[in-house]
């Protein structure tokens, strides 16, 4: 194996030095999106890039990581991140929530709180929440700059006047600290609560847009809404068909030629706990 | 009271050479509420031109033009604009009205602007245009299509419906048959009654003869 | 600073490069008046506009802007965030082409409602109301509240645009053209709706148009402009009978008749 060759945690330690002080601005002024130089990873654009550049810039050799990619950490995206950082770095790696110091996500929260010293890093596709509203780069920033936020009310009116309820249901827009409107990511909603006052850090990175931007622990983001059509975390109106719970976000699968489906959590750690829970404390 | 002083008036043509053509000289004249004066003269004598500069319309080359003691001539366009808005009705021979705007809102729309309410407005106008015969099933379409006597009703009542203390009259009474002008005659004694200080032109002698106070024949003013 | 004038432009002079757009423009208007600027292409009457309503920037001279509050403010030296502002809810610009005034993919109540939101209305029964309110007032069937704005013909998107802009009650608006790419029978019934909700609202407004039969109808006053500057102006009816200036009376004797 060639894995000497490479610095630790693929890129070398003057990037990492940069994008480290991109993510410190990041924290300083949460939810303001930093530019920084994203470099060439060995994988294409779409497939987390900007998140892999921003673990690269944080983990250490005594970190344990977790990867998970629509809440499960056995897809290919996700196992493929973790194998390579395996490579790279040689750290620890979990599935387990709890145990993991550094958390890389594609679309998902994980349901189990995080905790202070816990790192949650998502993968962002599109980090100007005001994109579709609005192509011109030009402009948006100038919409952050003079804090002209009504169009995003205006998407959220659309929502409403087309299906008669704030029909965006993922990547839902939040306000950052009172004052920045970030995306979240394509989270479902159903997360966008967890976001806020969360102890852990949260940090965003896109690698073909590049742009980072983060939430610092214990900060208040909120979901824009309208006052006569408030914000709901929705979910599925299931219960998981494995393990029974009932307060987590649900996956529906297809499980058979025949058009049968079942609902099951969409956090793959969430759902096997809750069932050895079951085994060993029935 | 609407007092002339030293008028005098000339245009310049730029497109025809820049020619200078004087109209009148010297002009003094006053008008007192409650009087009708009837300009008279032969067509292009300047009736209407004197007629324009005291509406504020054509601005004299010297001399002041009094309304109330304010001279219009020398005050600023927006109290010329308040002065015409609330004191000073002119009814040309033609109608100007923006196209598609129904006859019942360009009336009333003369006293909504001045600030009535507006089913006391339209009351207003369903009984001025009743008295001046302009039948019912018009009231709804814009006056544009009408004949040019219904016209000049409408052009009349939307002036006459206001109590302007000063009135301009330009040949109100130009296409209208004689029970209308008899109706017109109406509405200006009323006018007179009330202290309304009037200028007229009237081509046919008889009306002038019936309503007009003082005639003066404008070519004395060359 | 004391002023009754809701807008005063004093000596303003536009450039671009060696062409002077506007030279030394003095201007003011007042609530309640509309006040038309006339002349032809390129004689500096959408300049002139763009430097009142604050998207150019004057090489000199000064604009003043009173607000609400007799609070006023040189628009030439203001910040961006608060220039803004001001356009968003004391002035309001309606273009010759609705289609640059309006959000073409968002349907027409949300054209409508977005102003209401960019001032931080978050109440979307009220939005909506209000949006179904003014489609009523422009003389659009509120029943065509969620459809957009292509499904419309174009005098009912200037009339939409109208709306949009009308919604915060400005206290002016300026237009540039608003009838210029209408037909006859829209233009009429688009000129009828501003007067009357001008005199409806007491707002002022300021026309740029090289139509002088619009201007005839529908302006207080007149300002005419050559080469950058007014050459003329005064009551509409003045200018038009008994224009003094050359150019003028080249452009009264230039209308033609039908």
């Amino acid at each position: 194996m060639d894995e000497l060759k490479y610095n630790f945690a693929y890129l070398d330690e003057q990037t990492k030095k940069t994008i480290r002080r991109a993510i410190l601005k990041g924290l300083s002024i949460p939810g303001y999106q930093v530019p920084f130089s994203s470099r060439e990873m060995p994988m294409p654009y779409g497939w987390g890039t900007g998140g892999i550049q921003v673990t690269s810039s944080c983990i250490k050799q005594d970190d344990t990581l977790k990867v998970i990619d629509q809440g499960s950490d056995d897809t290919t995206n996700a196992v493929s991140i973790r194998n390579f950082f395996k490579r790279v770095t040689n750290v620890q790696t979990t599935e387990d929530t709890n145990k993991a110091t550094i958390i890389q996500t594609r679309h998902r929260i994980p349901e189990i709180p995080l905790v202070e010293k816990q790192i949650l890093i998502y993968q962002v596709p599109t980090p100007e929440p005001f994109r579709f509203l609005e192509p011109s780069e030009f402009e948006t920033r100038k919409i952050h700059a003079l804090k002209e936020y009504g169009i995003m009310h205006l998407k959220l009116y659309e929502d409403i006047s087309k299906n008669g309820h704030i029909s965006t249901s993922y990547n839902y827009p939040v306000l950052v600290d009172d004052n920045y409107i970030s995306a979240p990511s394509p989270i479902p909603k159903f997360d966008n609560p967890k976001m806020n006052n969360n102890p852990a850090i949260q940090l965003f990175g896109a690698g073909r847009e590049q742009r980072i931007y983060a939430i610092p622990p214990y900060t208040k983001v909120i979901s824009l809404d309208f006052e006569d059509y408030p914000f709901e975390a929705t979910k599925a109106n299931a219960v998981c068909q494995l393990c029974g719970a009932t307060d987590s976000y649900l996956d529906e699968i297809i499980i058979d030629n025949a058009g049968g489906r079942m609902f099951v959590c969409s956090d793959t750690n969430y759902c096997q706990n809750n069932l050895l829970k079951k085994i060993y404390n029935p | 009271m609407i007092e002339l002083k030293d008028i005098s008036k000339s245009f310049r043509l730029y497109t025809q050479n820049s020619a200078k053509i004087t109209v009148f000289k010297d002009v003094n004249l006053t008008v007192n509420r409650g009087e009708l004066v009837a300009f008279t003269g032969k067509s292009g004598s300047g009736k209407t031109t004197l007629m324009k500069m005291i509406y504020g319309n054509y601005l004299p080359s010297k001399g002041s033009i009094l309304v109330d003691k304010t001279d219009i001539t020398k005050i600023n366009l927006q109290d010329l604009i308040r002065i015409r808005n609330h004191k000073m009705g002119y009814i040309s021979q033609f109608l100007r009205v923006i196209p598609r705007v129904s006859t019942m809102n360009i009336v009333s729309d003369s006293l909504i602007k001045l600030g009535s309410e507006k089913e006391d407005a339209l009351a207003q106008a369903s009984e001025l245009l009743n008295f001046l015969d302009i039948p019912r099933k018009l009231w709804n379409l814009s006056p544009l299509t009408f004949s040019g006597g219904e016209q000049q009703r409408i052009n009349i009542a939307r002036a006459m419906i206001c109590n302007y203390p000063y009135f301009l009259l330009d040949e109100p009474t130009a296409s209208l048959d004689n029970k209308n002008i008899e109706k017109v005659i109406t509405l200006i004694d009323k006018l007179k009654k009330n202290g309304c200080a009037i200028i007229g032109i009237f081509h046919d002698e008889m009306i002038r003869n019936e309503i007009a106070d003082r005639e003066i024949d404008v070519n004395s003013f060359k | 600073m004391n002023m009754n004038e809701i807008i005063k432009i004093t000596d303003l002079t536009k450039s671009f490069g060696n062409i002077i757009a506007c030279s030394s423009i003095t201007l003011e208007v007042y609530p309640g008046e509309i006040v038309g600027i006339v002349g032809e292409s390129g004689s500096g009457k959408t300049t002139l506009l763009k430097c009142a309503s604050g998207l150019y920037k004057p090489d000199s001279g000064e604009v003043f802007f009173r607000s609400d509050d007799n609070y006023v403010q040189n628009i030439c030296n203001i910040s961006e965030p608060d220039l803004r502002q001001l356009m968003r809810t004391d002035w309001s610009f309606i273009h010759q082409n609705p289609r640059d005034g309006l959000r073409m993919n968002i349907s027409a109540g949300g054209n409508i409602g977005e102003k209401l939101m960019a001032i931080g209305n978050r109440h979307y029964g009220n939005i909506r109301e209000a949006a179904a309110a003014w489609l009523e007032k422009v003389e659009i069937d509120s029943s065509r509240i969620d459809e957009l704005p292509s499904n419309f013909s174009g005098g009912m998107q200037q009339r939409l645009q109208i709306a949009r802009c009308l919604i915060t009650e400005p206290k002016l608006i300026y237009m540039d053209e608003p009838t210029g790419g209408l037909d006859v029978s829209v233009q009429a019934k688009i000129l009828d709706l501003i007067k009357k909700l001008v005199e409806e609202l007491n707002i002022a407004a300021v026309i740029v148009t090289h139509d002088l039969g619009v201007v005839r109808l529908l302006a207080d006053r007149v300002l005419v402009m050559k080469d950058g500057h007014i050459v003329e102006q005064g009551i509409t009816d003045q200018v038009l009978d008994d224009p003094h200036h050359a150019y003028t009376q080249l452009l009264v004797s230039s209308i033609i008749q039908v």
